[in-house]
């Protein structure tokens, strides 16, 4: 029961996950240990690993752009930013958001209020 | 205490424990083949790894600068273990649980170059682990195709360029058809790491030793001297490759510049059209050039130590040379067609007797075009070639023959062969030589070739000419004829070359030679009689050999035995009875039966050569 609970938890985070880290990108320029901490505070995130494929991904798909900025400590890194596709693309999912927070507000109270 | 390893993580160095660096090893393997499809998987282990290299830099300080196995712990915690990833990989295929069962039975194989057992480029190895055999029977079979065929070279350098190496740990247990799972990865790793310090600590025994040191040093020079001939051996296939490639190439560009021009080659005109010739030479060109081109790649690859293969590149060279060979092929068969039926057509000419009953035979043309074709100009490819002053083929495939004729009157027969498509084709085509002859009383003048009308094409078209004698005539064959005439059937069986400027007359038992005085020559059936220059003879019959010496010298043999005559003085005579040598009037006694006695038989033989040299 507990694993399937855990399964049903990780499929909802799965889903807003995209539209987190295309929201945190839209205000600035990021890296992605920015970006991993704020996930890490909301607990959408667990462990680091799931960011890194997920970047390349909407990179690849032209969501995402980045640019090298040298560090003072270790190694150059790569600085996010949205693309003007990215920011279309943002929008709409913005739309969608607010659509589905409604319906599932709507659909989860009803019952109460039978009561 | 712990050894400790300098690594390279995303560009900056770190000293890391050993057996933490043996850990973080297996972790960044296994993270590489959990993402073996996804996209872009060579970025996302860098942004990976760079980011751990930042995490390593923030626990390493001035008092601390080793990293242990605790960091890698908490690193590989924070960047989570790659099921913990869960969702990308995903997205195109079960994840590793799922695949894992899945692939519990008969795992599809791939065929990689084994890197960890190689000869040469690995290819061998990889197709053994590919059909589960050992490799030894592959080598084998390869070293045999090479020395039979000398294809399997060329195979082998094509399948090293085209088949991929096994880089990863995944694609290594793909190639021998373990699952890809993350336990797998990490058990082939631990087995890597171990075979990896056991030859260092191997190693590390050997140059212990004076005798070590020593088989080190030989081994070092050993290894120099293979890496020097394997450079040679690739500026060799660079070199042959090119050049071959390169002639191949050239010859194309010719051809596409200046078609139509004067191609000496008879196949330029055995062609349907101009577009097969054309097709055919590309189909040529590339079934020999692309080979060649890939010798010239291949050498450089060794050379340059190119160890990326390019599948692009490989498949391109297989497809261009299938193609190179397809055309070969169906252009080969369509022209192979055109030549499948053999077909002759016959004319005979009655020509006027002349009156002295004597024919002189010669070719047509000027002292000048003899020699021409007398020397060595005289080229039998050449011998189907357009004449561009007056649009036509002439073919020099002309032969001539002597025979009787059944009647009393010289007559000429032509007998023109040709090749087809079919036995009709061939007929029609043979039919379309042209060929003329005059004759001026006592005169036959043959024409040196047959012509053909532009628009006929080769087809192997000759021509057997045949000129009848009438019994109680004679032919007199002039110089002219000797690249025309083969084995002309003669009672004396007089060589071709000797039956030139002379008169032969036809008997009922063929042709006989009038005036063969002199050279070589053989009188009736079972003697023969040559005479030589200074005056010598030679006589051969049933009762024996004779010869006369141009100074009166004599040597008989015979069923009664050897005798030699020195100018009618000395005299040697071997027969039953023994041997009898006589020095000037002098007669030693003969020696006895040879058998015997072996001394005399010693002296008499010394003798008989002090006396010959």
């Amino acid at each position: 029961m507990s694993s399937n609970l855990e399964n049903t938890q990780a499929q909802m985070r799965k889903g807003v996950l995209e539209f987190c880290i295309l929201s945190i990108l839209s205000h600035q320029e990021v890296y992605p240990s920015d970006i991993i901490a704020r996930m890490k505070e909301s607990r959408l995130i667990v462990v680091e690993g799931t960011l890194y494929p997920l970047l390349t991904r909407l990179k690849n798909a032209g969501l995402l752009q980045y640019r090298w900025i040298e560090s003072k400590s270790g190694p150059p890194r790569k600085y996010y930013s949205l693309t003007p596709l990215g920011e279309k693309f943002l929008e709409e999912l913005r739309l969608t958001w607010k659509e589905l927070v409604e319906t599932v507000n709507l659909t989860t109270q009803k019952p109460e209020h039978h009561e | 205490m712990n050894k400790t390893v300098t690594v390279n993580i995303g560009g900056i160095v770190f000293h890391i424990d050993e057996n933490a660096y043996e850990r973080f090893k297996q972790y960044l393997e296994a993270i590489r083949s959990h993402f073996t499809t996804a996209e872009g998987r060579d970025e996302i282990m860098q942004d990976i790894e760079s980011r751990i290299a930042e995490m390593f830099q923030e626990r390493v300080k001035d008092s601390k600068q080793v990293i242990t196995l605790e960091d890698v712990e908490e690193v590989t915690i924070q960047m989570g273990r790659p099921d913990q990833f869960g969702d990308e990989s995903a997205r195109e295929e079960p994840s590793h649980a799922e695949r894992a069962a899945v692939t519990e039975g008969p795992v599809k194989r791939r065929l990689f170059r084994n890197p960890d057992d190689k000869l040469l480029g690995g290819v061998c190895s990889g197709i053994a682990n590919y059909f589960d055999i050992d490799a030894v029977w592959v080598r084998l079979a390869f070293a045999f195709v090479f020395f039979v065929f000398g294809s399997g070279f060329l195979l082998y350098i094509l399948l090293w360029i085209i088949v991929p190496e096994a880089k990863t740990t995944a694609e290594k247990l793909q190639m021998k058809g373990e699952p890809v799972t993350i336990s797998n990865i990490e058990k082939n790793v631990k087995e890597e790491m171990e075979q990896v310090k056991k030859n260092t600590s191997d190693s590390g025994k050997k140059a212990g030793t004076v005798v070590g040191r020593i088989f080190e040093a030989i081994g070092e020079v050993i290894k120099f001297f293979f890496i020097l001939l394997g450079k040679l051996i690739a500026i060799f296939f660079m070199f042959i490759g090119i050049v071959v490639a390169f002639a191949a190439f050239i010859s194309l560009l010719a051809l596409l510049k200046i078609p139509g021009t004067h191609y000496p080659a008879i196949w330029h005109y055995a062609f349907a059209s101009e577009t097969h010739f054309v097709l055919g030479f590309i189909g040529v060109v590339l079934l020999v050039g692309i080979p060649f081109l890939m010798l010239a790649y291949a050498g450089a690859r060794m050379l340059f130590n190119i160890k990326k293969s390019s599948r692009i590149v490989g498949f391109t060279a297989l497809g261009l040379w299938l193609t190179g060979v397809g055309i070969c092929l169906v252009i080969g068969i369509r022209l192979a067609g055109e030549f499948s039926e053999k077909e002759s057509v016959r004319k005979e000419i009655s020509l006027v007797t002349p009156a002295s009953k004597i024919m002189t035979v010669e070719m047509n043309g000027s002292k000048n075009e003899e020699k021409k074709y007398d020397e060595s100009e005289y080229d039998e490819d050449e011998d189907f070639y357009l004449n561009i002053n007056d649009n036509r083929f002439f073919s020099q495939k002309v032969k001539l023959d002597i025979v009787k004729s059944p009647n009393d009157s010289f007559q000429l027969v032509e007998i023109l062969y040709a090749r087809g498509n079919s036995r009709k084709n061939a007929i029609d085509n043979a039919s379309h030589i042209i060929y003329t002859f005059t004759q001026n009383e006592g005169t036959l003048k043959l024409d040196r070739h047959f012509t053909l009308n532009q628009d006929e094409k080769y087809r192997a078209q000759k021509i057997q000419l045949l000129l009848r004698v009438p019994v109680g005539a004679k032919v007199k064959l002039d110089e002219s004829l000797k690249p025309y005439i083969y084995d002309i059937d003669n009672i004396e069986n007089v060589l071709d070359r000797d039956m030139l400027n002379r008169t032969w007359i036809m008997t009922d038992r063929g042709l006989h030679c009038v005036d063969c005085d002199g050279t070589e020559s053989t009188l009736g059936g079972e003697e023969i009689h040559i005479n030589g220059d200074d005056g010598s003879q030679i006589h051969i019959d049933e009762n024996g050999i004779i010869i006369n010496g141009s100074e009166g010298d004599k040597v008989k043999v015979d069923s009664m035995g050897i005798s030699i005559h020195e100018h009618g003085k000395d005299r040697i005579l071997i027969n039953k009875k023994g041997m009898k040598v006589r020095i000037g009037n002098e007669e030693k006694p003969a020696t006895e039966p040879p058998p015997p006695p072996k001394a005399p038989e010693e002296k008499g033989k010394t003798q008989l050569q002090s006396m010959i040299y």
